[in-house]
């Protein structure tokens, strides 16, 4: 055998039919093992899905919209302190400013 | 081979695919059926593809939690539900074949004892024999090729459902099919004369 058939005492080269039989003969759908079947199904179903939606849907859809009002928030929180110590700042640096008399 | 029509059983089909989609999308819970459904499809492309039934089945739970994520992606355009699956699990095939680190020999352990019956000790050897030349063959072939003699041959399905994963006519994949046991039968038919 070995690819090759044996016709008396010539041998000849198996022909495309050949590989096309032995192709289908080789290709056929496989059954995965029922534990890993079991494994999947408890994942996809009830709270597996839910926590897993939740794991990589949420950063998307959920803290992006939130991330906006968040920086938003601070920056608007933060807005009387920056003007407290702007005036502080300009009331400092006015006292210290030296006024040259009678020249 | 003949080049099948778009019957009506392929858009019930489809049609019915849409509804289970639909209800998973309210129900989360409604995704078994289409697991249950698929699970065998999707895994036999992955088991040929990759070679080995540890990294299948990682492809595989990958390609339904992806499906199971971005379900509402999902648009029923007239491509079937296991299409849009298979098209995932290339996808996902593809980049695992990316990989360098997983450049290794395709092993298909479970191949080795196929439709052996009736076979006397030498013949099973050489049956072995072939089907491993036959292996290698077909691992050599072009991306695209392997994938197409999967889907016809292991998945049974027709020209016009390997044109849905695809994105190609019926036509299309009929010559490709055609294409693809050529290039098959020429490399398999070096590695015998080599053998000799």
């Amino acid at each position: 055998m070995n690819g090759w058939r044996r016709r008396g005492s010539e041998v000849r080269k198996r022909g495309y039919r050949h590989t096309v039989r032995l192709l289908k003969s080789y290709l056929h759908p496989v059954d995965p093992d029922p534990a890993f079947s079991r494994r999947l199904e408890d994942l996809c179903q009830g709270l597996g899905a839910d926590d897993l939606l939740v794991a990589e849907s949420e950063p998307a859809g959920y803290f992006s919209g939130r991330r906006g009002m968040i920086i938003g928030g601070a920056v608007f929180s933060a807005l009387p302190f920056l003007g407290v110590a702007a005036y502080a700042i300009n009331k400092h640096l006015a006292r210290r400013r030296a006024v040259a008399l009678g020249v | 081979m003949s080049l099948e029509k778009g019957g009506d059983g392929g858009r019930e089909l489809c049609h019915e695919d849409g509804a289970l989609v639909q209800q998973a999308r309210e129900k989360r819970e409604a995704f078994e059926a289409l697991y249950t459904k698929y699970l065998r499809k999707v895994y036999t492309y992955v088991y040929y593809r990759v070679g080995n039934a540890e990294d299948a089945e990682d492809i595989t739970e990958s390609v339904f939690l992806h499906a199971l994520v971005h379900l509402d992606r999902y648009q029923d355009r007239g491509v079937p539900f296991s299409a849009w699956l298979l098209r995932i699990a290339h996808n996902l095939v593809a980049n695992w074949h990316r990989s360098a680190s997983r450049k290794r020999p395709v092993s298909l352990e479970a191949a080795e004892g196929l439709h052996d019956q009736g076979l006397s000790p030498e013949e099973a050897v050489e049956r072995a024999e072939e089907i491993r030349r036959l292996r290698e063959a077909l691992a050599s072939l072009p991306e695209e090729r392997q994938q197409v003699l999967i889907l016809r041959y292991a998945e049974g399905m027709r020209h016009r459902e390997i044109g849905q994963v695809m994105g190609k006519s019926a036509g299309a994949v009929k010559v490709l099919v055609h294409r693809s046991l050529v290039s098959l039968h020429r490399r398999l038919s070096e590695k015998e004369e080599e053998k000799r």
